[in-house]
């Protein structure tokens, strides 16, 4: 027999102490690593090869790296038993410090969890358990510099083996405020696999349950070889559940594992072993105690208030999930409340887990929200074994291990909760589940609990449990053994004459599980249908995944085979929720269950169903219409054409569930009404974009007769008179008939007249009078509405916007006026390009995009002048042209009609000119953008971007049609609106269109806003264009200015209105690294120049604040007194604009 | 014989029907030009064979109409819709993209393209479509060739 002066002998007789050691642990048997390793291991002359810091002061003292040979399996287990036992008196003393502080977590204050951790520092020293529960209390006590300095300490410490760092990484995310459960899992799921050591680590200490075999339990133990014991300890427990759980050990390593657990067992008192020996033993390991023994009992016999008083006097001392469990349902089984005795703060977590529990277990609306909340608290608080008993919990109400075989996660979570309870026998195989009860009941733990639930299992036991419970028991039973259709009959008896709402939605749950076993898929749909209209929680309960697969299974089947479940509600509802509450990959098979549902009904919308009330049940077609035919839904019906027909439809839906509800007496929710108005406000803001759209083009006739009213009626009546005095003169045809007679032949009269007689002169100066004021008024005429409607960074934006939301141009820098370099692009990996030559590339699309768009601003879109020889809009007149007009107009009688016919005739150039904008938009300045794309696309093929890149690719392809689009869009600006009547107008409708060009231009950047008004403001329609402007510009400017590099806008607008005047003020916050000092510079100079004399002549131009602009829509097109004022108040730009509304407030 | 064209980018339709008149001068080629029009066409089952893009719009894009929501498998949708409704109507996607979808939904050309031959007895096959590359000219005329000169 080996000896440990042997060993001692064996390490010595080889040079290299290291590599003898080695050879202890991989080669020695396991039985011999059992007896000696834990003596070597704390020996002095080995400990700093074996064990360096198995309770580090701080976790720099641990060994950077874990053992360097990896060994068998049963090896390892043999080495960490081996030191365990070693050390068994400080895991005496954790199991001890554990326990205080997970109760403390539970049940105590941040001052008492403080010095226990204090308390466990000093005995313990520090690890990665500590770390954890010390990243709890700082949520506890909400201190984040604690928890600053904790990580900090840790995480900068490049000393600390990295392995510890890794998991601590992961810890401090999972706590960390605002990170949800899928948060977690899909970073778990995208970058740490658990396919190896490390990995599983994380998902175990995280409280997932990895599959895993021999092998990675192997490279698990080797993984935390060099952590502190305790890490050791915990880890190693976590590997044997999981390890157990997962099914996968051979029977060899059972045995042996079991062995030496046992053998641990004798020096470590933990509970979490007790379970661990029986998984691994397959015999019953009786725990030294049941706390809730009595509880269970009283609960099982159906004693709610003895059960209820046996938990209210020991919760303080022995909190526990499970102790709340019972409060819980025993207070709903007796229909009554519970609340925390009076020694649980009610600030308490266990306080506030159980107020959560209360409708999960009622299957209630609000327990949607309470799971997610006990799945966080369950997830940050994976290190407590308590966190283990909530998770059975909550898996339990989803899949009952007492009738179905337990999951992986349940028996990992079963092997690791805070209390032995007799329902721990239900995630041990059929053989050793009867025996563990029956220990139980010997034992004396809830002798009376473990009978009924040997019902279940066996067809015999006492008659003290309730008739209904005894029910339940036999239905478990019934589909524990196999047979369904017994099962399901007795609980569809259960259902209809139960009243305890928690066993009625537990009994409603399994039928559905029993239906889904039996093959009674319609039966199992209609049911769950049913389920989830009355509360959606039952969307987080029932096997949503496991029915969408049965049915996506015959989904494809001809509706007219009997059996197929496509067109019943329950399908599309069920199918819906898995959308809302699982992910989107079956949402087309949802929208097939829409049609089907209308196919099977014969009606081809599905606001025709209503008329179906009698045949199909009220909630489920409510539920069908309201949340399945919905926009995402409806637009894949092919009888509905466009977004407005889906709209309409969508209306005319929500009326009819509303008349539907109302009719038969139930309440009709707000949304419902709230719905309807949004889209009918998104309706009326989109028609009067369109509209807006349409009517760029605007000239304001009215405005200029009254500016050259007295001026030109005085040329009027010069030119007639002229005229007359010229025909007076004139009066040829008498003197030729004079003549003729006097030569007696015929005379013919040669008419030769001075092109520029004073006539003419007055006919020209009118005809060019008129057509300068049409084009070029300042206030009225077209180039200042092209100004303001078209020029002023609507061209620029609309062209901007597709190349700009696909990332490919950037804006200059305001500093340097370069173009920012593309980071979006050039950060990433776009082959084997090079980046600096590609920034030409991105650099050559931004400048050309925009000298085309500067282009069309600057030379196209003009009145043709000598200034501007491109100009599209020729108003030039020639001589002949002249003539002509004084032919037709030259004899009218009357200077209304003069003026009348001369509008009409430049609005038939107008029309003429803007046919020409369109056709040179729609070709020249396509092929140009089209051309400039390819140029870029060429270029990045030349400079190295390949099928590496694809999204860089699939954008330059994405954005030719956009811009094609948009260059469309653009030229239909270019229309002379036959109708300028608008119906009166909501003044936060003219906000909404907008701020809807605005969100359109500034795709990238999310505005918040709020518009409140002192009243309903009402406005005449005619002036819907002119606010609509106004808020444009006002918009505009706030997101150009002042968003600066943020992506987030908020904006808030608030209307005061009066009977006679609107104070509208419009502010934005402001980027806090905004240059402030610049910015009150900019405002005082905008006070001083607003309305000023030259505020016409910029109206007529471009860029810049765009404020002379609102000056003109206010005061020429509005004419309406005012008065403007911008300002800072903070970090936010505010501009109040007072103005009078006399005449134009309806 | 009828062609339906299903396909949102104006030039890649004008450049595609230009071809396959060519090629094919007796034959009616009817473009739809998003989800909703192809699905309608193909639906109505008179084509003897779809050429059809893979990532459009819901509706049409007219000046009233933006499109409605993108679809990145639009393509792949009116093969599901025409399985599901029994329409047996031979299939070529032609693509200019290398990758579709975003995020979990996220594949290759490749991937794609073992998906709808897993799924879709009637899809033929990809032809990956560039403006200024005449090479999926070479890989379409034979496919379409297969189809309509064996009626």
């Amino acid at each position: 027999m080996t000896t440990i002066t042997q060993i001692r002998a064996q390490l010595r007789s080889k040079p290299n102490l290291a590599s003898a050691l080695g050879d202890f642990r991989s080669f020695d048997s396991a039985a011999t690593i059992l007896q000696f390793g834990g003596t070597l291991a704390t020996d002095a002359r080995y400990k700093n090869l074996l064990c360096r810091a198995p309770f580090p002061s701080k976790l720099n003292e641990l060994a950077a790296e874990p053992f360097r040979f990896r060994v068998d399996l049963d090896k390892s287990i043999a080495w960490v038993t081996s030191l365990f036992v070693s050390y068994a008196d400080r895991l005496n003393e954790y199991v001890q410090v554990r326990g205080a502080i997970e109760r403390c977590h539970l049940v105590g204050t941040p001052d008492q969890l403080a010095g226990e951790l204090t308390l466990a520092q000093a005995r313990l020293g520090r690890s990665i358990w500590l770390v954890d529960h010390q990243l709890c209390q700082t949520l506890a006590s909400d201190d984040s510099t604690l928890r600053g300095t904790i990580l900090s300490d840790v995480m900068h410490d490049l000393k600390v083996p990295s392995v510890a760092r890794h998991i601590i990484s992961w810890l401090a995310y999972r706590s960390a405020p605002r990170i949800s459960v899928s948060d977690v899992d899909n970073l778990l799921a995208d970058i740490s696999f658990p396919d190896n050591g490390v990995g599983c680590l994380v998902h175990l200490a995280l409280g997932r349950a990895p599959e895993i075999d021999e092998e990675l339990a192997t490279q698990l133990l080797y993984s935390i070889d060099n952590l502190p014991i305790i890490d050791q300890y915990v880890y190693f427990q976590l590997t044997l559940a999981a390890l157990a759980a997962s099914g996968a050990a051979s029977a060899q390593l059972q045995r042996s594992v079991a062995s030496m657990l046992k053998h641990l067992r004798l020096y470590v008192r933990d509970s979490l072993l007790d379970r661990l020996i029986t998984a691994w033993s397959g015999a019953p390991c009786m725990p030294d105690r049941m706390d809730l023994g009595p509880a269970l009992d009283a609960y099982s016999a159906g004693d709610y208030t003895e059960s209820t008083r046996l938990i209210d006097a020991t919760l303080g001392a022995v909190p526990s999930i499970e102790a709340v469990q019972i409060a819980v349902r025993s207070a709903i089984s007796s229909g009554t409340d519970w609340s925390p005795p009076a020694d649980v703060s009610s600030d308490s977590l266990i306080a506030i887990v159980a107020a959560d529990l209360v409708p999960i277990t009622l299957f209630s609306e609000e327990a949607v929200e309470a799971r997610i909340r006990l799945e966080k608290v369950a997830l940050v608080y994976s290190g407590c074994s308590w966190a283990s008993s909530l998770m059975s919990a909550l898996l339990r109400q989803r899949h009952d291990e007492k009738v179905w075989r337990p999951s992986r996660l349940q028996i990992f979570h079963g092997f690791r909760r805070s209390l032995d309870q007799p329902l721990f026998a239900f995630l041990l195989p059929d053989s050793e589940c009867d025996a563990y009860l029956q220990s139980c009941a010997a034992e004396g733990f809830a002798p009376a609990t473990c009978a009924a639930l040997l019902r279940i299992i066996r067809d015999r036991g006492p008659d003290t449990v309730p008739p209904w419970r005894a029910l339940r028991l036999e239905a478990y039973r019934e589909a524990r053994s196999g047979d369904f259709a017994r099962s399901a009959s007795i609980l569809n008896e259960a259902i209809a004459f139960g009243s305890d709402p928690a066993i009625v939605g537990e009994a409603s749950l399994l039928l559905v599980q029993v239906y889904l076993a039996s093959g009674r898929l319609r039966d199992a749909v209609e049911l769950a249908g049913r389920l989830v209209v009355r509360s959606t929680y039952f969307g987080l309960a029932l096997p949503i995944p496991q029915l969408v697969d049965e049915i996506i299974a015959q989904h494809d089947e001809p509706m007219s085979d009997p059996g197929s479940v496509r067109g019943y509600l329950g399908v599309a509802i069920v199918l819906d929720i898995y959308s809302r509450q699982i992910g989107s990959k079956f949402d087309a098979e949802r929208s097939d269950s829409f049609q089907d549902v209308l196919r099977r009904y014969r009606v081809s919308r599905a606001s025709e169903l209503p008329n179906y009330v009698g045949t199909l049940p009220l909630s489920e077609l409510t539920y069908f219409l309201r949340f399945v035919c919905v926009a995402d839904v409806l637009d894949q019906s092919l009888q509905l054409r466009s977004t407005k027909e889906v709209e309409d439809e969508r209306v005319s839906i929500l009326v009819s569930v509303s008349s539907m509800l109302l009719a038969n007496s139930r309440p009709v929710p707000v949304v419902l009404k709230d719905e309807i108005s949004e889209i009918s406000t998104r309706q009326v803001v989109r028609e009067a974009t369109r509209r807006l759209d349409k009517s760029k083009v605007y000239v304001n006739v009215e405005g200029i007769r009254r500016g050259i009213d007295v001026a030109l009626r005085e040329t009027w009546n010069r030119y007639k008179l002229s005229t007359i005095q010229e025909a007076g003169d004139l009066e040829l045809e008498t003197l030729r008939k004079i003549v003729e007679s006097a030569l007696g032949s015929t005379v013919q009269l040669a008419r030769i007249r001075n092109p520029l007689s004073a006539t003419d002169q007055l006919f020209h100066l009118m005809i060019t009078e008129l057509r300068d004021q049409f084009t070029q008024n300042k206030e009225f005429g077209l180039n200042a509405n092209l100004s303001t409607n078209i020029r002023h960074g609507y061209v620029l934006r609309e062209l901007r916007t597709p190349l700009a939301s696909r990332l490919l141009i950037t804006n200059k820098d305001s500093e340097s006026g370069a173009y920012q370099p593309n980071s979006h692009w050039l950060d990433r990996d776009l082959g084997n390009s090079d980046p600096v030559a590609l920034d030409v590339v991105f650099t050559a699309l931004s400048t050309g995009v925009d000298e085309k768009i500067e282009h069309i601003n600057r030379d196209l879109l003009r009145i043709r002048s000598e200034i501007n020889p491109e100009g599209l809009f020729n108003y030039d007149l020639h001589t002949q042209q002249f003539r002509a007009l004084e032919i037709q107009l030259g004899p009218l009688e009357s200077y209304e009609e003069f003026v009348s016919q001369v509008i009409d005739n430049l609005w038939a150039i107008t029309e003429r000119n803007l046919k020409r904008v369109r056709d040179v938009l729609t070709s020249t300045i396509q092929s140009d953008f089209m051309w400039l794309i390819s140029q870029f696309e060429q270029s990045l093929y030349a400079n190295g971007v390949d099928k590496q890149a694809p999204l860089l690719l699939n954008a330059v392809t994405l954005v030719r049609q956009e811009v094609r689009d948009a260059i469309a869009r653009v030229a239909d600006w270019f229309t002379l609106s036959r109708s300028h009547d608008y119906d009166d107008f909501a003044l936060k409708i003219a906000f909404q269109a907008g701020l809807q060009s605005v969100r359109k231009y500034y795709a990238h950047l999310h505005i918040s806003e709020t518009f409140t008004a002192s009243a309903p403001i009402v406005l005449s329609g005619w002036t819907l264009p002119i606010f609509a402007r106004l808020f444009f510009l006002l918009l505009d400017n706030a997101a150009s200015h002042g968003a600066g590099n943020r992506p987030a806008l908020n904006i808030e607008v608030a209307a005061e209105v009066d009977e006679t005047t609107l104070l509208l003020t419009v502010s934005n916050d402001l980027d806090p690294n905004a240059d402030f000092v610049r910015l009150d510079d900019r405002i005082a100079q905008i006070n001083k120049e607003y309305g000023q004399a030259n505020a016409a002549e910029r109206a007529g131009e471009e860029g810049g604040s765009g404020y002379p602009k609102v000056w003109k829509l206010l005061n020429f097109d509005l004419r309406s007194p005012h008065d403007l004022a911008v300002s800072r108040d903070g970090y936010r730009f505010v501009v109040s604009i007072l103005m009078s509304i006399r005449g134009i407030r309806t | 014989m009828n062609i339906l064209l299903v396909e949102d980018d104006d030039e890649k339709a004008q450049d595609i029907s230009r071809f396959v008149s060519e090629h094919f001068p007796t034959a009616k080629i009817e473009v739809a030009r998003s989800l909703q029009s192809g699905l309608r066409a193909a639906l109505s089952g008179t084509a003897n064979i779809i050429l059809l893009d893979m990532t459009m719009r819901n509706y049409d894009r007219t000046i009233e109409e933006e499109g409605g929501r993108p679809h990145h498998f639009a393509g792949r949708e009116i093969l599901r819709q025409m399985k599901r409704e029994d329409i047996r109507i031979p299939t070529i996607v032609i693509t200019t993209f290398d990758r579709f979808g975003e995020e979990t939904e996220e594949m290759t050309l490749s991937e794609l393209e073992i998906d709808l031959r897993q799924r879709f007895p009637d899809y033929l096959d990809t032809v990956h479509y560039r403006a200024n590359v005449d090479q999926w000219k070479g890989r379409l005329l034979p496919l379409m060739k297969s189809v309509l000169l064996n009626k």
